[in-house]
């Protein structure tokens, strides 16, 4: 019965939005008045660990959010003046080949940017590029998401391979070693589906000459910088190992059409895409500089006890939002530098920056909405003891065969959080206490968990959001959701059978049990 | 009763509800005294109301 209960509010969510096709504002509501009445009524719960759940999912809301309105306000701004237009027309002129142009973009570059920034980063960047190439709206929305999914482990300059590794205590060199595995397994699977997007099953025997070489050397890479034990620059430097060597290989099996000549208009490519390369410039030199945890907005929040027993802790500093640490003041900032480099080149228009400051608005609020309903019930659902205990039922049942599932819990944890990070920490320790409790190693499960999230933060609330608010597709997120799910389950799926084959099968221990 | 139905419905206001609940159950979390926070609870269902008939 209780299983059921946990449940509600996920299958109200899916219900919604594939079935009856309402907007994610309307999912996102009717879901949390389900977890709210469900957390009250049957798990113990009182108002005030009620109060403190909705505070903490505002709190958390407002993280994602400054992120987005920060992305949405720089893609406007490159969008409005026109460098959108000047960036593409150079893609199109270094890459020719369409399909290339997909792989590239959505498997490979939104890959690094996720290495770089993450949180949504990639997917409001990538998404508007691939729509103004001329590919479709949902599959590009689709194809980013899945795309950048298999490096999402070790992005964000190693935030979620962190947040695993402080959760379970697991030794980092361990925990590198099993993701690796699992990291190159959902490469190949992830850069498999994104030529399944683009033509079918015959595109992607097409993709396997680019799939396999550039996963041979990005695997290499990632053992490497594990091995060096380098983990905040096993995303960034992987996937920009991946973007050259499949650049490479494109370009000495396409046909020499003469030198190419770069397309300028009143700007150029290098005052077009600065906006962007600050982005990654910036977030460089704050890692490097170690000025990331000064000036910090956090909020604290009390802990409590359901009346089923169910612990929440106290937090003292909650979604910390740090002024060089988080996306959000990087992209204004990127967008600053975009504003003087466009009044230096000259095509700078005071009418055309107030109509980007209300189409940001215009497009933010209905977002924030909805991100604010998801996030909430999200927080509903731990702290009241639904997550934990859809969790445990769910082991007790699978027993020897439970590692096939395991994926499926991280995956679960970001379609909830949005967060590969926050699926480690609510699902880490978890993770880690089943592993011990078979007698199989604790890494390799751990490292099944961040991998399942890191897929499933494709289906999670934020990049979906993004992606639709990207795409112009606000209000018809059915359609991402439709095409994302059983993409992501089917690879979680696979990655899932090959923990069984490792920990089962082969009996791999990497680290100890 | 025209304006405030529209205000009630509008996105913006919408958003800015949320803001009002969070500064409310903030408040009472860290004053003890939870009716501000009740209240907070209540104008975030209410809010979730409004969302789904907007």
């Amino acid at each position: 019965m209780t299983i059921l209960l946990s449940l509600a509010p996920i299958l109200t969510l899916l219900l919604c939005l594939i079935f009856f096709k309402m907007p994610a504002s309307k999912a996102g509501a009717i879901s949390m008045i389900f977890a709210f009445i469900i957390a009250l009524s049957f798990f113990g719960i009182d108002f005030f660990g009620m109060s403190v759940a909705m505070g903490k999912g505002i709190t958390l809301a407002f993280f994602v959010l400054l992120i987005v309105w920060a992305a949405l306000f720089l893609y406007h701004l490159v969008d409005d003046f026109k460098a959108l237009d000047v960036i593409n027309k150079n893609i199109l002129i270094f890459v020719k080949d369409k399909f290339v142009q997909f792989l590239l973009i959505a498997w490979l570059f939104s890959a690094m940017l996720q290495g770089i920034a993450g949180f949504g980063v990639p997917v409001i960047i990538t998404v508007p590029i691939l729509i103004s190439l001329g590919f479709n709206p949902v599959t590009s929305v689709v194809a980013v998401l899945i795309g950048h999914s298999w490096a999402v482990s070790f992005g964000s300059m190693g935030s979620s391979f962190y947040a695993i590794f402080l959760m379970t205590g697991v030794p980092q060199q361990y925990l590198g070693f099993a993701l690796w595995i699992f990291g190159t397994t959902a490469m190949i699977l992830t850069g498999l589906a994104v030529c399944y997007l683009y033509g079918g099953v015959k595109q992607m025997f097409k993709g396997l000459v680019y799939i396999l070489p550039v996963s041979a050397l990005t695997s290499a890479t990632i053992f490497l910088t594990v091995n060096l034990q380098l983990f905040s620059l096993v995303g960034l430097s992987s996937a920009l190992v991946g973007l050259i060597t499949m650049y490479t290989i494109y370009r000495l099996s396409a046909k020499k059409e003469g030198k190419d000549k770069l397309y300028s208009s009143s700007l150029n490519l290098w005052q077009a895409a600065l906006p962007y390369f600050s982005v990654i410039v910036l977030t460089l030199l704050i890692q490097s500089l170690g000025i990331k945890n000064i000036a910090a907005l956090s909020f604290s929040f009390p802990g409590f006890t359901t009346e089923l027993g169910h612990v929440v802790s106290a937090e003292p500093a909650y979604s910390t939002i740090r002024l060089f640490g988080h996306p959000g003041p990087i992209l204004f900032s990127a967008a600053g530098i975009g504003v003087l480099t466009y009044k230096i080149a000259g095509v700078w228009d005071v009418k055309i920056f107030k109509g980007t400051v209300k189409k940001t608005f215009a497009r933010c609020v209905p977002t924030s909405l909805s991100l604010l309903c998801l996030i909430t019930m999200a927080v509903i659902m731990m702290d009241s003891g639904m997550t934990t205990e859809l969790a445990t039922r769910t082991a007790e049942v699978s027993g020897r065969f439970y590692p096939i599932f395991a994926p499926l819990f991280g995956v679960l944890g970001s379609f909830i959080t949005g967060s590969n990070t926050n699926s480690n920490v609510l699902f880490g320790q978890f993770q880690y206490t089943i592993a011990k409790n078979l007698g199989v190693s604790t890494a390799v499960m751990c490292a099944a968990q961040s991998i399942g999230g890191s897929i499933g933060v494709s289906t999670g609330p934020n990049g979906v959001l993004m992606g639709a608010t990207a795409s112009k597709l606000v209000g018809q997120e059915s359609l991402i959701y439709k095409k994302v799910s059983w993409i992501a389950l089917l690879i979680a799926l696979a990655l899932g059978i090959l923990n069984f084959i490792l920990l089962e099968v082969l009996q791999l221990n990497i680290g100890g049990i | 009763m025209n304006f405030i139905k529209k205000l009630l419905l509008s996105k913006s206001f919408q958003l800015i509800l949320f803001g009002i609940a969070f500064a409310f159950i903030y408040t009472s979390i860290h004053s003890g005294d939870m009716t501000l926070g009740y209240v907070g609870i209540l104008i975030i269902i209410a809010d979730a109301v409004f969302i789904l008939v907007t």
